[in-house]
């Protein structure tokens, strides 16, 4: 012990403290201060380095944990979106538009023969009518066996109502449009629909190459890692000539081990 | 208006394909033709003469507006009207087409008559 320091607490507090209390207070400060013996700073150490073991295994245990979760839980229900979901989502907005595609060919095939039927007995009402005026101007009035009156009347009734109906085709005809309206805006829709399918599989990808690269290569850096996936990236998403390069099957592959 | 000159319709879709020639059947023409999009609508243009083009706007292959600058860009087909027949409304679209020279803007949907009064115009002119 530092004699020099002992005789100035026992100055310090004029007899109130017994050498061993005196001896006491000061190995505590020394163990405080960091300033003790050898072995004192050994166990200190030693006692630091245990905790920090302990802090780093938790560490460790939660990304574990983490990885796991996320493994078991929501990286299934990703891929799930991006294999099936998605594509079904576009596939049921083109069988939309094929179905309305068709019910409106359907339909314009029957206003088409509706518009020539109706074209067709306008022609022979004219036709008709024609007849009857020209059987009044060689039989005189009708008393003498010429045209009723009341009946090209009713010709006359008959044929505007053809005329309608004509008209009424027509504009069912040009309302037909909302087919193609509609179908633009349900292949915007695809489109972003195969976007979105787009963008989570690279997500998924790039998630999945990082895995299997730190794997393979624990000691690789942060840096490191991204430059590679990013490279493997753009290899897998660049023009490839046959045989070469990740095809369907590889990607599905690779998706499915993540 | 000569109700004899050649037509071609441009749309990708069957439907609003029909629809265009319907009415012009109605209004008199006998002489359409179709393309679904522009770059067939290009080779027929380059192959046979036409009197007049009606043409979608958003199209797979070749879009309209694209189509109309390669007509007008033309020497052979530059004089042919071109009717853009579109959903597309915003302002800037229908300033695009007038710049790139477009003869006249029908907005889907649209009717018979509308289809009829553009026409007249571009032929009374």
């Amino acid at each position: 012990m530092n004699k020099g320091l002992i005789s100035e607490i026992e100055n310090l507090v004029e007899g109130k403290l017994s050498a061993q209390e005196i001896e006491r207070l000061l190995r505590f400060m020394n163990r405080k201060s960091l300033k003790g013996s050898e072995e004192e700073r050994e166990a200190f150490f030693k006692h630091l380095a245990r905790e920090m073991r302990q802090e780093m295994k938790e560490l460790a245990a939660l990304i574990v944990e983490f990885k796991r979760d996320f493994m078991s839980k929501i990286h299934p229900e990703i891929t799930e979106l991006r294999t099936t979901y998605i594509p079904q989502a576009a596939d049921q907005l083109e069988g939309i538009i094929e179905s309305t595609e068709q019910a409106a060919n359907q339909i314009m095939d029957n206003l088409e023969l509706m518009q020539r039927l109706t074209e067709d007995a306008i022609g022979d009402l004219a036709g008709l009518k024609g007849k009857l005026i020209e059987r009044s101007a060689r039989s005189g009035p009708q008393e003498s066996g010429g045209a009723d009156p009341s009946l090209t009347a009713r010709i006359e009734t008959l044929h505007q109502s053809l005329e309608r109906c004509l008209s009424l085709i027509a504009d069912s005809f040009e309302r037909m449009s909302f087919q193609d309206l509609t179908g633009q805006r349900i292949k915007r829709t695809i489109d972003l629909v195969n976007l979105m399918e787009e963008r989570i599989k690279k997500t998924l990808l790039s998630f999945g190459l990082k895995l299997t690269e730190k794997t393979n290569n624990p000691g690789i850096s942060g840096d490191d890692l991204a430059s590679t996936v990013e490279k493997k990236l753009s290899d897998l998403s660049g023009p490839q000539r046959p045989g070469e390069g990740l095809n369907q099957a590889d990607i599905d592959k690779l998706l499915a081990r993540l | 208006m000569d109700t004899n000159m050649r037509v071609l319709i441009v749309d990708d879709f069957a439907t609003m394909r029909r629809i265009l020639k319907n009415i012009l059947k109605q209004i008199g023409f006998k002489n359409i033709s179709e393309a679904d999009n522009g770059k067939t609508a290009l080779k027929e243009l380059k192959n046979e003469r036409f009197d007049l083009v009606l043409c979608d706007w958003n199209m797979p292959e070749m879009p309209g507006i694209e189509l109309l600058n390669q007509v007008r860009s033309d020497e052979q087909l530059k004089g042919i009207p071109f009717v853009m027949v579109t959903a597309e409304a915003k302002k800037e679209n229908i300033l695009e087409a007038v710049k790139a020279g477009v003869s006249s803007y029908i907005v889907k949907p649209f009717t018979a008559e509308t289809v009829s009064e553009k026409l007249k115009k571009i032929f009374a002119a």
